[in-house]
């Protein structure tokens, strides 16, 4: 028999199948412990139920598992459960008894279901316990990248779980971030975190009031605004500032002072310098933006989802906008010009300036079927979108994405499907491009 | 032959390459076809809207209300109703117009004791406990519509009088087709599409040539067609099962005798019924939840025993019965097959139209409108008639009331089948609610090429 060459000389030595085998004995009892741990109580809980119907007696253990729990842990609860009915006064016997539990993991749309049944002759009993399933990790699969992200914040780590008893996700529309502050508005609040060491604790909150127009595409932009020291947020027909007042006093400490008001004001759409923004129109009952921005930019523009500014081009600077009809336009020395190598281009994007390669590289949603989306970074050194990353995907589907305050990242707002539910739960995440 | 040539033709042409994630644009006319009249399911939900409403993961969310208490162990239940809503003729939705509604809706044969307007809320109370009153407001009974406007479940008054407060409103009734709007002030955000037009009474041959030839957006695909439409590459949409297919049993005449309704049950094959008569797209079951809605349907088993049946029927020769069955498709195959079990079993059947009065036995199918498992067994046994007991909300006790209630023999389950349409090339986020209606009020419409 011909060997590998690693088994030969594992047999050889001995060696590998003696580190192999400690490594295992040392793996395994790690692993149960943990599953133990996490199944302990409602293995516990079972038991009990089927000793309190079946009695001191002796059954046949059936086990079948219905649910997701993996197939290596359903044998942790297996033994669980058959320690916990011997504690209970059960005595496991073999086939030929006369009575059986036949216990299933089962599941439904809540979570987890345990059901036991115990056959005594003719009669059945069935006794159930509700179970948490939590899904088992997926490692991420590697992947060459240039853009990292990091999640700054989900809808529940700001505690907005609706009042009542009524669990009902909240879109987050827009958010920035600044030092220990996040901004962050959605389709009722505008409100401002800070970050501690417990989690973000709600230091303002605006509500926007019911009569503002509610839109089925609702969207919002949040900026640094260093005007009021503080930032501004925009969605239909809403405008928001939140102001920051120092304090030196460490006894009374900061304040934050946040207001919102009624506004058809057009939104800052672009960062042309430190201090300049180029502002855009907003239709709040269609969610695009009119093609009338201020000041202007030398063309006509249609309407459109997201604008860019893309510096030190060769003939100037220009403006990067998709447009509602699809196409993604330069507008560039007073002409629109459609850029190719964008067909697998979303609706939003945010340019960056974080000094790798050409000036600016365009962050970009991306596109398919797929239920997540990725982000992708790209280049125009023409009219032509070239890619300069690798896809990263996200956890969900990209809402949003708005240059971050630094200008050398982007806020993404990624709606993300709940585990175990249809519905879908938002987070913040800031990606950063890393130059390779 | 030549038609579904035809309509596999077609469909291969709508393959399109996938398009970028864009923005939904918003404009376009929609066009629905049905088998049914236009004016019911899931399009009545468009014009009108619950209290509560049933959420894409099948629990209940606010509707009209936006929060809801219970006290007094589910005795009283207040309803506070969201402010500034309007009917689609301006007037404003009160709590008083919704307390007629209601009223109205159940006419005297309401689930609770007492209903009233108090204040900008609804509060409900009843003798027994009402733990599942949430998600039984969320149901087509008790849509809420102005009782002044007119007739306000018929399209026929075009003045813009629907009486309804939803994303559309009636629009116009011609050709057979009823058109809605959308309503530019729901306060759900104003639909994408600008109009949907709806084709009543279409056999589905006809709606899939329609898809095919780009003349419909979403058509319908029975259960029992689901594989046929995927062979003609139709691509339809398919949500988990959400109606239970049963037979409902008379316990008067000569189906008193609780032996000979269990002969029934035991003699019915029903994964005969699954893979031959619904192509393996529907679940043979003897339970009436669905396993992923309650968890334990396994417990129910759906298994065919002939020895079974002619022992509980005991020679007993029972008059000739009655089964009902819709004359349409599947379902009436299903019901000769059905007959033909028992029969085999030693009854006498005859299959007459599921209009038919007093049948001893009647194909019905009941919807799964959401994912409490109690909540959907309290609306299976109300559309069904039985007597409702007080349901506990753990699985158990939920298991226990089935378990009762299936004893009687007087439902049998046979099957959990799926729903599923198709959708046109240019129909955008498309699918189907939990209860496995399609949720048109978020889709919307590519731009003509």
């Amino acid at each position: 028999m011909k060997h590998t060459g690693l088994r030969s000389s594992c047999a050889k030595t001995m060696v590998c199948s003696l580190a192999a085998a400690l490594v295992v004995l040392a793996a395994m009892p790690a692993h149960a412990a943990t599953s133990a741990t996490r199944w302990d109580r409602p293995a516990s809980e079972l038991a009990s139920r089927i000793a309190e119907a079946l009695g001191p007696a002796s059954a046949h253990l059936e086990f079948r598992n219905l649910s997701t729990i993996p197939a290596g842990e359903t044998n942790v609860i297996q033994h669980l459960l058959e320690d916990d009915l011997k504690s209970n006064g059960v005595t496991l016997a073999g086939a030929e008894s006369a009575n059986a539990i036949r216990v299933t993991l089962s599941k439904n749309t809540r979570g987890g279901l345990w059901v036991a049944e115990i056959v005594e002759g003719n009669e059945t009993k069935v006794v159930m316990e509700p179970v948490d399933l939590i899904p088992a990790t997926v490692a991420p699969a590697p992947q060459k990248v240039t853009l990292q992200r990091q999640v700054v914040a989900t809808e529940f780590d700001l505690s907005w779980m609706a009042e009542n008893g009524i669990q009902s996700a909240t879109p987050i529309l827009a958010a920035a971030q600044a030092n220990s502050y996040l901004v962050v508005l959605t389709p009722d609040r505008f409100a401002v975190f800070r970050q501690l060491p417990e989690g973000w604790i709600e230091e303002a909150v605006a509500e926007l009031g019911a009569a503002h127009a509610r839109s089925r595409d609702p969207r919002g932009v949040v900026t640094l605004n260093a005007e009021v020291n503080g930032f501004s947020a925009f969605t239909s027909g809403i405008e928001c500032t939140g102001t920051f007042a120092p304090n030196p006093s460490p006894v009374i400490g900061s304040k934050w002072t946040v207001h919102c008001h009624a506004s058809d004001d057009p939104w800052p759409v672009m960062q042309t310098g430190p201090d300049s923004w180029t502002r855009a129109f907003y239709n709040a009952e269609r969610d695009y933006f009119t093609g009338v921005i201020a000041p202007a930019w030398g063309a006509d523009l249609p309407p459109f989802y997201t604008a860019g500014y893309l510096p030190g081009r060769a003939s100037g600077p220009a403006m990067l906008l998709t447009s509602v009809d699809g196409r993604l336009l330069l507008a560039e020395s007073g002409q629109l010009k459609p850029v190719a190598g964008a067909r697998d281009w979303g609706s939003d994007f945010a340019v960056v300036s974080a000094g790798c390669g050409a000036e600016a590289q365009v962050i970009v949603s991306s596109s398919g079927d797929s239920a997540n989306d990725s982000l992708r970074a790209y280049e125009l050194p023409a009219q032509e979108a070239v890619p300069v990353s690798e896809p990263m995907p996200l956890a969900g589907g990209v809402m949003a994405i708005w240059p971050a305050p630094d200008g050398k990242s982007v806020f993404a707002i990624v709606r993300t499907p709940m585990q175990q539910s249809h519905e879908f739960g938002y987070e913040v995440d800031r990606v950063t491009e890393s130059c390779n | 032959m030549l038609r579904k040539a035809a309509i596999s033709c077609l469909a291969l042409s709508l393959v399109a390459p996938a398009a970028a994630r864009t923005r939904p644009r918003y404009g376009g006319t929609l066009r629905v076809e049905t088998t049914g009249d236009p004016w019911s399911g899931f399009i009545r939900r468009l014009v009108f809207e619950g209290l509560t409403d049933v959420g894409a993961d099948g629990n209940i969310h606010p509707g009209l209300a936006t929060a809801w208490t219970a006290e007094n162990g589910d005795h009283r239940w207040q309803f506070h109703l969201r402010q500034g809503i309007r009917f689609h003729d301006g007037t404003a939705v009160t709590s008083t117009a919704i307390a007629a509604s209601l009223e109205a809706s159940c006419k005297g044969n309401c689930p609770w004791t007492t209903m009233r307007a108090l204040g900008s809320s609804i509060v409900f109370t009843s003798e027994s406990p009402m733990p599942g009153l949430p998600a039984l407001l969320s149901s087509d009974e008790f849509l809420i519509h102005d009782v002044n406007s007119g007739k306000p479940l018929a399209p026929g008054a075009t003045s813009g009088s629907d009486g309804g407060s939803g994303s559309f409103q009636v629009s116009g009734v011609a050709n057979g087709a009823l058109t809605l709007a959308a309503n530019e002030a729901s306060w759900r955000g104003r639909p994408f599409i600008d109009v949907i037009e709806v084709r009543g009474h279409r056999a589905v041959s006809d709606q899939w040539m329609d898809l095919a030839a780009s003349r419909a957006d979403i058509v319908e695909v029975p259960a029992g067609e689901i594989r046929q439409a995927q062979q003609q590459h139709l691509a339809p949409v398919v949500s988990d099962p959400v109606d239970v297919l049963a037979l409902e049993v008379s316990t008067s005449g000569a189906l008193a005798d609780l032996n000979l309704r269990s002969a029934i049950a035991w003699s019915i094959d029903r994964n005969v019924l699954a893979s031959v008569i619904f192509q393996r797209q529907g679940q043979a079951s003897a339970a009436l939840l669905p396993q992923k809605v309650s968890g334990y349907a396994f417990l129910f088993q759906p298994q065919r025993d002939l020895n079974k049946a002619h022992e509980l029927r005991g020679g007993l020769a029972a008059q000739s019965l009655s089964l009902a069955a819709p004359t349409s498709g599947a379902w009436q195959l299903a019901a000769q097959r059905i007959a033909l079990n028992l029969r085999e079993a030693g009854f006498s059947v005859q299959v007459v139209p599921g209009t038919a009065t007093n049948a001893d036995l009647a194909l019905r199918s009941f919807p799964v409108a959401g994912a409490d498992p109690a909540a959907d067994l309290e609306q299976m046994l109300r559309a069904s008639g039985e007597a409702l007991p007080t349901i506990g909300r753990d699985s158990a006790a939920v298991y226990r009331t089935e378990r009762d209630i299936l004893d009687r023999r007087t439902l049998i389950p046979l099957l959990h089948l799926p729903r599923a349409y198709a959708a046109s090339d240019r129909v955008r986020d498309f699918h189907l609610r939990f209860d496995g209606a399609p949720d048109i009020d978020d889709i919307s419409l590519e731009a003509a090429p």
